[in-house]
C-alpha cells in the first residue's frame, strides 16, 4: 500500500516518545520509516494511474462521510518532496542535536510532523486535511518550543500556534459551506459538482480558504509568526518553515483550485505580491542569518502566492519544490555556521574561509536568485512569464528578484571571507549535498513532471533573459557593497530601521490587537472578580447579617423568655417555700383552719 | 349544770388545749396542751351521752376509745420527744425545722 508509510510514521513516532528514554538507538526506527516513505514516494511519481483508497466513516442515511487518501501528480510530488527533505533533515539532526538531552523527543517530534504532512498532502478528503492541518500544526508548536525553557522559544511556539489557528478559523468556515453546498467532503465529488455552484458562495469559500493558506504560509495578516519561530533548532526552521508547513498552504490552494473565482484569485494575486515585497524589504537590513532566511521565506511563498493567483498552478508548484530543495539547503548551510560560530549575529561571524558549507550556501543562494542552470530559475521563469499581462506587478515582481539576490548575497559576501580555515563537520555536510544536488537539477528532473500539472505558456526568451539581468544585478550591487570596500553605498537611516523591524508589524498588532485584546480580558477579569465576586460576596454579608439577627434573637428573647419564666418560678417558690416552715405548730394551725373552714362549709 | 354550760366548757377547755398546742415551745408543754384537748373531747362527747333521753353507750364506748388511743399516742409521742431530745439536746419545737426549706 503506498500510503503505508502515513501511520508507520505515526506508529514509529509514537514508539519513539515511548521508548525514547531507555533505549537510546531507537531513532533509527525513525531513520528507517522515513527512508521506507522514500522509497514508496519515488513509486508514487513513476506510478501513472491514480489511486484511490477510502473507507467510510460515517454511513447514515442523508450523511455519507468517507475517509480517504488519493495519488495524482500533485499529491506524488509533494509525497517525494517531504518524504525527501524529511529524511536529508533526520539525518543532519543526527549530528547537529548530537549531545542535547532531549534527543528522542525531537524524533518524535520530527517524526510526527513528517506523518502529520504526509497525511496532508496524501487525503483526498478535506475533513481529513483539516486533522491533519491541526496535526501540522501541533507539531510545529512542539518543535519550535522544543527549547522550552527557553524563554523566547516558549513565546515564539505560542505565537505561532496562535497565528496559525486564526487562519484555521477559515478552514474550519470553508468545511462547513462546503458541507452544506456539495454535501460531501470528498475532492472529486465537490469538484464535479462546482459548476452547478453559483459564484458568491464558490467565492466565500475559496476566499475562506485562502485565509487558512494565509495564515499557514505567513502571508500578509499573518506573517509575524513567522520570524519569530526561528527560535526553533535549525533542523526543525529548515524542514518546517522553508520547505513544507509553509508549503501546506500553496498546497491547500494549489489543490482547490477549482474553487477559486476571480476575486478570490485576486486576492491570493494581491495578498502574495504585498508579502513579497514587504518581507524582500525587511530581509534587506536583518542582522540575524536565521531571520533573513525567514523573511525570504515568506517572500518566496508570496512569489507562489502569486503564480496560484493567475491560475498558475505549475509555476506555483514548481517554486514550491525547488524552493523546498535550496531553501532547506541554506537553512542547513547557515546551521554548519551557527554549529561552528555559536552565534546567528551576521556582524559577529568572523572572516573564516568554510570550504565545503561555503559551496552549499552558495549553491543555495544562486538558486534563490533565480540564476540559470539552478532550478529557482525554472521555477521563477514560469511564474513571471504567467505575470506577463499583469504589468504593475510584473514590474514588482521583477524589482523583488532583484532584492532577493542582493539579500542572500548580501549574507553570503559577509560571512565568507578569506580568513582562518575552520573545522566543519563532515556530517552535515553530507546531508546538504543531497539538497544541493537537487537544487541544481530539479528544473532537469521535474519539468516534464510538473508540466503534466496544467497548461503553461510558451516560455519567451526574452523575458527569460530580462529576469536574468535582474537577478544578476541584485548580486554584482551586494558584491560592490560589501566586497568592494571604496564604493559605499549609504541607505537611509530610517527606511533601514523600518526594514529592521519588519515594518513595525509586530508592534501594529500589538497596538491594534493586542492591547485592546489584554484590556478586553482584564475588564472580563475585573467583572468576575469585583461585581460577580463581589456580588456573592454581598450575599454571603447578608447571609450573615441574617444569621446575627437570629442568634441575637435566640440569645435575647427566647432565652431571656425563659429566664423570665425561671426567674418567675423562683419568685413564686421563694415565697411558696415559706410556707414549709418546718415548725409543728404552724402545721396545726394551718390544719385548725383548715378544719374550721369545713366545718362552716358543709354545715 | 345545763347542757349548754357543759358545752361551752369543753369548748374553753378545748380553745385552751389549741392555744397552747400553737403558742408553747416546749414539745412537752405542746404533748400536754393536746392532752388537754383530748379530755376537752371527751367531756363533749359525756355531756351529749348524759343529756339525751335514751340510754345510748355509743358516746362511752368511744370515750372509752379515745381514752385508750391517747394513752398509747403518750407512749409514742413521749418516743418521739426523746428521740428529738437525743437529736438536738433541746426540747424546743422551733428547733425540729429540717424540714424547712
Amino acid at each position: 500500500m503506498i500510503f503505508s508509510s502515513i501511520p508507520a510514521l505515526f506508529i514509529t513516532s509514537i514508539i519513539i516518545l515511548i521508548f525514547g528514554r531507555k533505549y537510546k538507538n531507537i531513532y533509527f526506527l525513525g531513520h528507517a520509516t522515513a527512508f521506507f516513505a522514500l522509497i514508496l514516494s519515488i513509486f508514487a511519481l513513476t506510478n501513472t494511474q491514480e489511486i484511490i483508497y477510502s473507507f467510510s466513516w460515517i454511513n447514515l442515511e442523508n450523511l455519507k462521510i468517507n475517509f480517504g487518501f488519493g495519488l495524482d501528480r500533485l499529491s506524488a510530488l509533494m509525497y517525494f518532496v517531504v518524504a525527501l527533505v524529511s529524511l536529508v533533515i533526520q539525518i543532519y539532526s543526527l549530528r547537529y542535536m548530537q549531545g542535547d538531552k532531549n534527543f528522542s523527543r525531537y524524533f518524535a517530534f520530527l517524526t510526527f510532523f513528517q506523518a502529520s504532512m504526509l497525511g496532508l498532502v496524501l487525503t483526498n478528503n478535506l475533513l481529513l486535511l483539516l486533522i491533519f492541518w491541526e496535526l501540522v500544526g501541533l507539531s510545529s508548536y512542539l518543535l519550535i518550543g522544543f527549547w522550552h525553557h527557553k524563554e523566547k522559544a516558549a513565546i515564539a511556539s505560542k505565537k505561532a500556534f496562535l497565528t496559525t489557528k486564526l487562519g484555521d478559523l477559515g478552514l474550519v468556515f470553508s468545511l462547513l459551506l462546503i458541507f452544506t453546498t456539495f454535501h460531501s467532503f470528498d475532492f472529486s465529488e465537490v469538484f464535479n459538482q462546482i459548476s452547478t455552484i453559483e459564484i458568491t458562495i464558490l467565492t466565500v469559500i475559496s476566499l475562506c480558504i485562502a485565509i487558512a493558506a494565509f495564515g499557514k504560509s505567513a502571508q500578509l495578516p499573518f506573517l509575524t509568526w513567522l520570524p519569530d519561530a526561528m527560535a526553533g533548532p535549525i533542523p526543525v526552521s529548515a524542514l518546517i518553515h522553508a520547505a513544507t508547513m509553509v508549503a501546506a498552504g500553496i498546497y491547500l490552494i494549489a489543490r482547490m483550485m477549482p474553487l477559486f473565482t476571480e476575486i478570490s484569485l485576486t486576492v491570493v494575486l494581491i495578498v502574495g505580491t504585498l508579502t513579497t515585497l514587504i518581507a524582500a524589504l525587511s530581509a534587506l537590513s536583518q542582522k540575524d542569518i536565521k531571520k533573513v532566511l525567514a523573511f525570504s521565506t515568506i517572500s518566496q511563498l508570496g512569489y507562489m502566492m502569486a503564480g496560484l493567483g493567475v491560475l498558475n498552478i505549475v509555476g506555483g508548484i514548481f517554486h514550491l519544490i525547488t524552493h523546498a530543495f535550496f531553501k532547506a539547503l541554506l537553512f542547513l548551510s547557515a546551521g554548519s555556521i551557527i554549529h561552528i560560530f555559536h552565534t546567528q549575529n551576521l556582524d559577529k561571524i568572523e572572516a573564516s574561509k568554510l570550504k565545503y558549507t561555503r559551496i552549499m550556501f552558495l549553491i543555495g543562494a544562486l538558486a534563490l536568485a533565480g540564476i540559470f542552470p539552478f532550478s529557482g530559475f525554472f521555477s521563477k521563469e514560469i511564474i513571471l512569464d504567467s505575470i506577463f499581462n499583469n504589468k504593475i506587478i510584473f514590474i514588482l515582481l521583477l524589482f523583488i528578484s532583484f532584492l532577493t539576490s542582493f539579500y542572500i548575497f548580501r549574507v553570503y559576501f559577509k560571512i565568507f571571507k578569506t580568513g582562518e580555515e575552520k573545522k566543519e563537520s563532515r556530517e552535515l555536510i553530507y546531508p546538504m549535498g543531497v539538497l544541493a544536488f537537487f537544487s541544481i537539477t530539479a528544473g532537469f528532473i521535474f519539468k516534464n513532471y510538473i508540466f503534466q500539472l496544467g497548461e503553461i505558456h510558451k516560455t519567451n526568451l526574452g523575458l527569460l533573459i530580462f529576469g536574468l539581468i535582474f537577478s544578476l544585478s541584485g548580486i554584482f550591487l551586494a558584491w560592490l557593497k560589501y566586497k568592494k570596500v571604496k564604493f559605499s553605498l549609504k541607505f537611509n537611516e530610517n527606511l533601514m530601521k523600518i526594514s529592521l523591524n519588519n515594518f513595525y508589524l509586530d508592534e501594529i498588532y500589538n497596538i491594534l490587537i493586542l492591547k485592546p485584546l489584554g484590556f478586553l480580558s482584564k475588564t472580563c477579569a475585573f467583572i468576575d472578580q469585583k461585581i460577580i465576586d463581589g456580588f456573592i460576596w454581598l450575599i454571603t454579608k447578608i447571609t450573615k447579617l441574617f444569621s446575627d439577627l437570629s442568634g441575637k434573637f435566640d440569645l435575647s428573647f427566647l432565652d431571656g423568655l425563659v429566664n423570665d419564666i425561671g426567674w418567675f418560678i423562683k419568685i413564686d417558690a421563694s415565697i411558696l417555700r415559706k410556707i414549709q416552715t418546718g415548725n409543728i405548730q404552724t402545721y396545726i394551725f394551718v390544719f385548725l383552719i383548715g378544719m374550721i373552714v369545713l366545718i362552716f362549709r358543709f354545715t | 349544770m345545763t347542757f349548754s354550760h357543759l358545752l361551752i366548757l369543753s369548748a374553753i377547755i378545748f380553745v385552751i388545749g389549741l392555744y397552747g398546742a400553737l403558742t408553747r415551745k416546749s414539745a412537752i408543754q405542746m404533748y400536754m396542751s393536746i392532752e388537754l384537748m383530748f379530755n376537752a373531747v371527751n367531756l363533749n362527747f359525756i355531756t351529749f351521752a348524759y343529756f339525751s333521753e335514751k340510754i345510748n353507750l355509743q358516746a362511752h364506748i368511744f370515750v372509752l376509745f379515745i381514752i385508750t388511743v391517747a394513752a398509747v399516742e403518750a407512749a409514742a409521742g413521749l418516743a418521739i420527744i426523746l428521740a428529738l431530745y437525743k437529736h438536738k439536746k433541746t426540747t424546743n419545737a422551733d428547733k425540729a425545722n429540717i424540714l424547712k426549706h
